[in-house]
């Protein structure tokens, strides 16, 4: 038995070293507790679990009040801009996840209710089919949900990034980096060369290298990205309809809150590069559920989604887009009269 | 739990551990340890099923009680028929309820029969056509008077629900496991050190294998319609290895684990590609179903007695049959159907037995002519096997139609990266086709070994994708 015991340790003890580098060196961030999350940033982190825990060390100083819920596309929304809009005192957190979701967007609203937390502002950021589409937790490491949030298995949650650490030699590429701070072709997809910033206390994502280099040479920019920029249909394309009961009852609980929490609310169907509109028949619900003053529709063929200057690629719209959107949901034509907030 | 995931890693050595140092003193215990591992193993998948490999634990064990009680030939056959009639009906229910009701609608319907039936959102417990079958071949191995009954319920327990095995095989005959389970075992160390081979060989061929051809099998298969020929022999061939890596590779881990606490499995793959014809072959694909199906429909059926229309007739409903247990779609019956057809050839020219040794056992290459039959065996069963993957058999004839078109001679666009690792396995196979698994290496020097081990082992970690699940959990 112990020659069996010594030789079994003696073959995974490469495997175990493997292993407990994951645990040293936390590449995902979810095993310690971080100020910034973005600090030395070059894997791709699970953001939902990343704001879950920043909203988590600031809420008791911060007193967040005002909430920006949706995916990446989210980024187009900063803080910054959205505060003249909002009450003075106000506290905005962009509480966004790669990959957003219904359920993300309701898990979070529920979460904060169930923590007292108020929510006096809020901006949903939906889109065609992505972000309604999903109503129970995402898979894969980026994606699934904070535990907190989901209520989902801590070991559900954990496991995925250990899975994903010894996914395709990924620790190989990592640690490579880790040492040699070299980026090789073969980390490719797996290391993350783009330069971001993400700010600690608001959880506002910037771009950095997208705006370096569009900034540098906006032709440029977009020569390099032709084919990712294709050519839409000529005639409009409609989705799915996609609201569904399970989605209708997220969808209610949501308004519900907001209708408890007295919150402000605004919802953005985010103008889509591939210009395909948004659904008439769900679009109808989403009126009738948050009432039409505030639900705005970008989708399809419009002055936002023609010109592909308004995008840093086929999935994202930029800052100025969503400067221009806040305008156009803020301003006076839009104001519900019951709306009161400060000037 | 699956064998790939990072539970099982935890588990497994934890079993082990509380086996050889906690219980080993006591064989009521050790069974008992065994008992509650598997019934948690199952159970991480959903603990609301256990209550049914109960039922049919409890069944079995009492109608072999009194199987072996009484000599009065009704209540036995009423015994009998007790045992499979529960098996059978929860395999029914689960398994084939929807499948009966929605064929019945349809048949009625186009004779202008408008049904009010509806199907049932029936979930189908995982491993349930291997449990029943293992415990069905207990009573009825009674019945006939093979073996006697066991008096111990943890132990008769344990038979049925030994974790490596439960949820996809090797089907055990309470022949070999059970009276494994009612003795103590004794580590040893050649067995342990095989087991771990085995179970090293198995993850290699559902990871680097089954799992790296899967993508591509889904792929190619849901665009069928707008392949080129070329694209689709890949596809088929891609499939052939992808259920091949991950049937016999899930076997391999489950007798490897069995291994380390002392048990011994039945073989259940014997390198069937290397058959020379079908009967070759399904004296090597899935030994332990095959067998069932000849010890118990087969020979219930008459077997080859009665003439040739009626060894025919047996012959085409075993195989049916056994293309139905796979899963309640017509692609399966065909499937299995075709297996039949294939065998009569063999079997009306009494050549069925022709080839029952190793291939090329004294060579190292096969001579041209078994070349010519491991090639057409193996092109038999890749036709077949799309009728097994095909979604309907609309698909599948569709799919077999467009293999023979002007596109045939195109360079395939699908990825080649699983037909090198494809053949990399067929090499190492064919090199090792003396062994009970490719991996059994004992023979060469140290070193070499153990870069084996740790070659075999990083592409494993290094083509781990996830915790992906194995496709005989479905059956």
């Amino acid at each position: 038995m112990n020659t069996f015991l010594v030789k079994t340790l003696l073959f995974l003890l490469p495997f175990f070293s493997v292993t407990a580098t994951f645990f040293i060196f936390d590449p995902f961030k979810i095993w310690y507790a971080y100020d910034d999350y973005f600090s030395d940033y070059s894997i791709i982190i699970n953001r939902d679990y990343a704001g879950t825990e920043l909203y988590m060390q600031n809420r008791k100083k911060m007193h967040y009040d005002s909430f920006i819920f949706g995916s990446s596309r989210t980024l187009a929304f900063n803080t910054k801009d959205w505060k003249p809009y909002l009450q003075n005192n106000a506290s905005p957190f962009v509480f966004w996840a790669s990959g957003e979701t219904l359920f993300g967007m309701w898990s979070k609203i529920k979460f904060l209710h169930s923590l007292n937390d108020t929510i006096k502002n809020s901006i949903l950021v939906m889109d065609n089919g992505a972000t309604l589409n999903r109503t129970g937790n995402s898979k894969g490491h980026i994606f699934i949900k904070h535990p907190l949030l989901s209520n989902g298995s801590r070991y559900e949650f954990y496991s995925s990034f250990v899975y994903a650490y010894m996914a395709d030699f990924f620790f190989v590429r990592y640690l490579d980096y880790c040492f040699f701070k070299r980026y090789r072709p073969y980390m490719k997809g797996f290391i993350d060369e783009r330069i971001v910033k993400s700010d600690p206390v608001t959880n506002d994502f910037y771009r950095i290298s997208n705006q370096v280099e569009r900034n540098r040479n906006m032709k440029d920019y977009y020569s390099k990205r032709e084919k990712m920029f294709y050519a839409r249909p000529q005639n409009p394309v409609t989705s799915k309809a996609i609201i569904r009961p399970p989605q209708l009852t997220m969808l209610k609980d949501i308004a519900e809150i907001f209708g408890k929490m007295g919150t402000q609310y605004k919802i953005v169907i985010g103008p889509m590069y591939d210009q395909k509109k948004f659904n008439a028949g769900d679009l109808e619900i989403l009126y009738e559920l948050f009432g039409k003053q505030n639900v705005f529709d970008y989708t399809g063929i419009n002055f936002i989604t023609e010109s592909r200057e308004n995008y840093y690629d086929d999935n994202h719209y930029m800052p100025h887009v969503g400067q221009k959107i806040l305008k156009e949901i803020y301003s006076r034509e839009n104001l519900n009269p019951d709306d009161k907030y400060d000037e | 739990m699956l064998f790939n995931s990072l539970e099982f890693a935890l588990f497994l050595p934890l079993v082990f551990f509380l086996y050889w140092f906690v219980t080993n003193k006591n064989l009521t215990a050790q069974n008992f340890l065994l008992l509650v591992a598997s019934y948690f193993f199952y159970g991480w998948w959903d603990w609301r099923f256990l209550s049914l490999l109960f039922i049919s634990s409890v069944i079995d064990y009492f109608a072999g009680y009194f199987l072996d009680k009484t000599g009065h030939p009704v209540k036995r056959l009423l015994l009998l028929i007790l045992s499979l009639s529960t098996n059978l009906g929860l395999l029914g229910f689960f398994k084939y309820y929807n499948f009966f009701v929605d064929s019945l609608v349809t048949a009625m319907a186009s004779a202008g029969v408008t049904l009010n039936t509806r199907s049932l959102n029936v979930i189908l417990p995982v491993g349930i056509s291997f449990y029943t079958f293992q415990t069905m071949s207990y009573t009825i191995d009674l019945y006939r008077k093979k073996i006697a009954s066991t008096k111990d319920f943890i132990a008769f327990l344990t038979f049925v629900s030994f974790f490596p095995q439960l949820v996809a095989g090797p089907i055990e005959r309470a022949a070999n496991l059970l009276p494994q389970c009612l003795r103590k075992r004794v580590f040893d160390y050649g067995k342990a050190k095989d087991g771990m081979r085995q179970i090293i060989w198995g993850l290699f061929k559902k990871i680097v294998i089954a799992d790296t051809c899967a993508g591509q099998v889904d792929l190619i298969f849901s665009n069928s319609t707008t392949m080129q020929s070329s694209d689709l022999w890949l596809g088929a061939f891609y499939f052939a290895f992808q259920i091949y890596g991950d049937f016999s590779g899930y076997s391999d881990i489950a007798i490897g684990t069995a291994r380390l606490f002392g048990f011994e499995l039945m073989r259940n793959f014997a390198l069937p590609y290397f058959s020379r014809d079908i009967a070759e072959f399904w004296r090597r694909w899935h030994i332990s179903l095959s067998t069932w199906f000849k010890d118990y429909v087969y020979i219930s059926l008459g077997g080859s007695y009665g003439g040739k229309w009626k060894w025919i007739r047996n012959i085409i409903i075993t195989f049916t049959i056994s293309g139905f247990w796979h899963g309640a779609n017509w692609t399966f019956i065909a499937w299995g159907f075709l297996n039949g057809l294939y065998y009569l050839p063999l079997l009306l020219s009494n050549r069925q037995k022709q080839h029952t040794g190793i291939v090329a056992e004294n060579r190292f290459f096969p001579s041209l002519h078994e070349l010519f039959q491991i090639v057409l065996t193996f092109l038999m069963t890749l036709i077949a096997w799309i009728f097994f993957r095909a979604e309907n058999i609309r698909h599948a004839i569709q799919y077999i139609t467009a293999l023979f078109s002007r596109t045939l001679f195109q360079l395939p666009s699908a990825d080649l990266i699983p037909l090198y690792l494809v053949i990399f396995l067929v090499v190492v196979e064919w090199l090792q086709r003396k062994k009970q698994f490719a991996l059994q290496i004992h023979d060469l020097p140290f070193t070499v070994r153990w870069i084996c081990y740790y070659a075999v082992a990083l592409m494993v970690l290094g083509f781990y994708g996830g915790e992906k699940t194995f496709i005989y959990f479905q059956f």
